[in-house]
């Protein structure tokens, strides 16, 4: 059973006025337990809309979300449950940091849930584990931490209510390219040992390449693809179309096809470009 | 190739500590740089690395603790001349709704020309003219946080060109926008450079938009670790991925097959293939 | 929600819109006074009617207009109920216990009503037809010739402009960081107004907190502009006084001499 689902869901914003906006226009996905998946799609092409619903920030104007098989609307009760069952991490989550310590800080969610204090204290040291939030950061202020340690605070304060889908919306922006390496694999192995589902939303193409199992692509309120990575990239044409970059390698992919040489385009990163030509120069193609 | 030198650091030092220690943590430490007329510098560095003291530095926000920034000649620190300092070297920073002061787009790009004391004519022309540059004149009676990122970040560098400086300094102001939002401000840069002759420094930690500049300059704990074109300096990708910063993937690519072309982009590294693949 | 829109500003081409702002606010500055000069109904109804003929001509909507007085509508009611009560002249047309109403008390409570009506819908009319930003200008610029509170006349406009600027986007930021609380559980809708308001700490925090980063980072922003103070600092618009201010200012003119003619010839009702 999949373990988030949408039926026709379709949101508009202002209603009834002459702004009237579709947002989402009859959205159909099914997610997979245990799935990567990255959510592309340029600015205003809906996708945090769609994340926005998986929770119940935002109620549908039509249409119908399932987590783990349950309408989340069917009553306050499964609203709540759906909450936690479904983490969101927003864009530059350290600004949402406010308690006296980051130990305190990243309690708060796992306090809202009415956990034990020994429960909420397990859970805040290992989701500290996870994101690699030490000890003696942990009895610090949250505002006297550098800006990628306030980062990596802010997600174990929705990594530590242990939700079973984790979606975080671009947890990499602003960071340079090793805060974004660490932050990304941090997220890998959160999903690797505990086995949740995890989404992100991304505008990075690289990253996406190299992270992902599954990407979902938005495009003017619409999902347009849900394939893996060399899938999605096989159509770099179509995400051009979208107003969505293609990964830099396939970029030189589709110029050497251009040029005459016979290879393939769905090629994403640096090794399975090696192998390509490596491949085309055994056959001894020649120009 | 005597160009007029307009942003020159001297052996600079600067340090947050306020601390008499003796061993100071220098935030900047010991850099010298010439930015000349119609420069195009890209500064790279990772968090931390003393990229954004630098910038402060060039236009008399920050002083040095020691050596000199010297600005068409005249010293950051002499006070008095703070405001011709930062006419000449204009600043637009990373987060565009926090430098934007007026509720209309072309009373904010006025802003900086008012505050010269410059005629009313010459300010409506000055500020029509910088809006054309950044391609916001249809926007120029709308409100500014109504406007998309990328549009708001066009609208504060065209409050700093109406100020006519001779040199912009970018600090990260890509950072916090989409890939259009990016693109548009990129491509505003170039042609600041290309058609006006402005000198840029254009502070970043992405490889790519620093391909784009005639220099790149590699900062590293205060200290400039590398410098020169940009093909020479991606070609050090050990050194430059020791300091947690990243090589643009066509180079990389073209690296490993062993190629001697110079590569940036992918139209280069398609082209240095093909040549190769034609020789063999 | 980024499409907030600060002040009741009604976007327009009239005449009354395209007035000098300086212009607007002395006039309505005059005409709330001669609202209070006004003694009888014949004086009030002059003022009624220029009123409305300002109305008219700006094209603003009536509908709009009603929506001016209703956050001032109890306070209309209550005085209007304080002055039927407490006024005691004229005829008796009601005693009942302690409870007396007159045609005195009727009378001034009417005069009451459209008294205050005038006067919030007259000061709604400058905020419809001039921005916000046009506004501080103008009291700025008005203000000016006082020169030894020019600098903490043009401080505070700045600091009005600087506050327009940002409502918007201080909105936005609460909207967001609202949501992401609620994403950690919080619940900002249930309780205690006391449980409510503690529950806004977790948002409010963050917002401040923000606040001043902004505030800190504008400050660069402004110096890198070279941003010194009204000392030596020139505007790029110019306001200028056109034949319409002078209209603006004969009507007003004309309407004044008419309200001193009528409380002169008329019975004074208060």
């Amino acid at each position: 059973m999949s373990i988030l689902k949408t039926d026709n869901l379709t949101y508009k914003y202002s209603v009834g006025t002459p702004f009237e906006v579709t947002a989402l226009d009859s959205v159909n996905l099914e997610i997979e337990e245990g799935e990567l998946v990255a959510v592309i799609g340029h600015t205003g092409s809906g996708k945090s809309t769609l994340i926005q619903h998986f929770n119940g920030l935002l109620k549908p104007t039509s249409g119908k979300v399932y987590v783990d098989g349950q309408d989340i609307w069917e009553s306050k009760a499964t609203l709540r449950e759906a909450r936690f069952k479904v983490g969101l991490c927003f864009q530059y989550p350290e600004y949402q940091l406010f308690e006296e310590t980051a130990f305190k800080d990243i309690a708060f969610g796992p306090k809202n849930m009415g956990l034990s204090e020994e429960e909420v204290k397990e859970r805040v040291l290992r989701a500290a584990e996870f994101t690699g939030v030490t000890t003696e950061m942990l009895q610090k202020s949250p505002f006297d931490l550098s800006g990628g340690e306030k980062r990596r605070v802010a997600i174990a304060g929705v990594m530590a209510m242990e939700p079973k889908i984790l979606i975080l919306d671009e947890p990499t922006s602003g960071l340079d390219p090793k805060g974004r390496d660490q932050i990304l694999h941090l997220i890998r192995n959160y999903k690797n040992e505990t086995g949740s589902t995890v989404m992100i939303v991304s505008h990075s193409m690289e990253d996406v390449a190299r992270f992902a199992t599954k990407v979902l692509v938005i495009n003017k309120a619409q999902v347009v693809g849900y394939e893996t990575p060399p899938e999605t990239f096989s159509h770099a044409e179509e995400l051009t179309g979208y107003g969505l970059d293609v990964p830099e390698i396939t970029k030189v992919f589709l110029e050497l096809k251009k040029r005459g040489l016979p290879v393939r385009t769905d090629v994403y990163t640096l090794e399975f470009g090696m192998n390509e030509l490596k491949r085309l120069r055994e056959e001894g193609f020649e120009l | 190739m005597d160009k007029e030198v307009i942003l020159q650091f001297k052996d600079v030092y600067f340090t947050y500590d306020e601390d008499e220690v003796q061993e100071k943590s220098w935030a900047v430490s010991g850099v010298s740089l010439d930015v000349h007329k119609g420069d195009y510098i890209a500064v790279l560095g990772h968090n931390g690395s003393g990229k954004s003291t630098l910038a402060k530095l060039s236009n008399a926000i920050l002083i040095p603790d020691k050596g000199e920034v010297l600005v068409k000649g005249i010293k950051t620190t002499d006070e008095d001349k703070t405001m011709e300092i930062r006419q000449h070297v204009g600043m637009v920073f990373q987060n565009p709704d926090n430098q934007i002061v007026a509720t209309v787009v072309e009373e904010d790009v006025a802003f900086g020309p008012e505050n010269l004391g410059l005629a009313p004519e010459k300010i409506r022309k000055r500020v029509d003219d910088a809006l054309h540059a950044v391609g916001m004149y249809e926007f120029r009676d709308k409100e500014p946080h109504k406007l998309s990122g990328g549009q708001k970040q066009r609208v504060a560098i065209a409050g700093i060109i109406a100020m006519q400086p001779e040199c912009i300094v970018l600090d990260e102001s890509t950072a916090m926008l989409d890939p259009k939002g990016r693109k548009e401000v990129m491509r505003t840069i170039k042609s600041l450079h290309d058609d006006l002759g402005m000198a840029v420094v254009f502070i970043t930690h992405n490889m790519d938009e620093a391909v784009q500049a005639d220099k790149v300059v590699v900062m590293e704990k205060g200290k400039i670790l590398l410098q020169g074109t940009p093909n020479e300096v991606f070609k050090n990708v050990d050194e430059i991925r020791r300091v947690g910063l990243d090589v643009p993937q066509s180079k990389l690519l073209a690296m490993k097959l062993g190629l001697k072309e110079d590569v940036l982009t992918p139209i280069e590294c398609a082209d240095a293939i093909i040549n190769d693949w034609k020789k063999k | 929600m980024s499409n907030v829109t600060i002040g009741q500003f009604f976007p327009g081409n009239s005449v009354i819109h395209r007035m000098d702002p300086r212009m607007k606010l002395v006039l309505t500055f005059i005409y709330i006074i001669v609202i209070f000069v006004c003694k009888n109904f014949w004086a009030l109804g002059v003022m009624v009617l220029s009123l409305l003929l300002v109305i008219i001509i700006s094209k603003i909507p009536m509908k709009v207009i009603m929506k001016s007085i209703k956050p001032i509508l109890i306070i209309i009611i209550f005085t209007a109920i304080l002055n039927i009560f407490y006024v005691d002249s004229g005829e008796m047309l009601l005693h009942w216990k302690f409870i007396k109403i007159t045609t005195g008390g009727i009378n001034t409570a009417v005069f009451m009503i459209v008294r205050i009506t005038a006067l919030v819908v007259a000061s709604s009319m400058l905020t419809y037809t001039t921005s916000p930003t046009l506004i501080t200008d103008g009291i700025e610029r008005l203000l000016s010739p006082l020169k030894f509170m020019k600098n903490s006349v043009h401080t505070i406009a700045m600091m009005m402009t600087i506050a327009l600027r940002f409502i918007p986007t201080l909105v936005d930021e609460f909207d967001k960081i609202t949501n992401a609380q609620k994403a950690r559980g919080a619940d900002l809708e249930t309780g205690t107004l006391i449980e409510r308001a503690k529950a806004l700490i977790p948002v409010l925090v963050p917002l401040f907190i923000t606040s001043f980063r902004r505030a800190y980072e504008l400050a660069f922003a402004m110096e890198c502009r070279c941003y010194h103070g009204a000392e030596g600092r020139t505007r790029m618009k110019i306001m200028k006084y056109t034949k319409l201010d002078v209209f603006g200012a004969a009507f007003i003119f004309i309407t004044t001499s008419g309200v001193i003619a009528l409380n002169i010839l008329f019975e004074h009702v208060i």
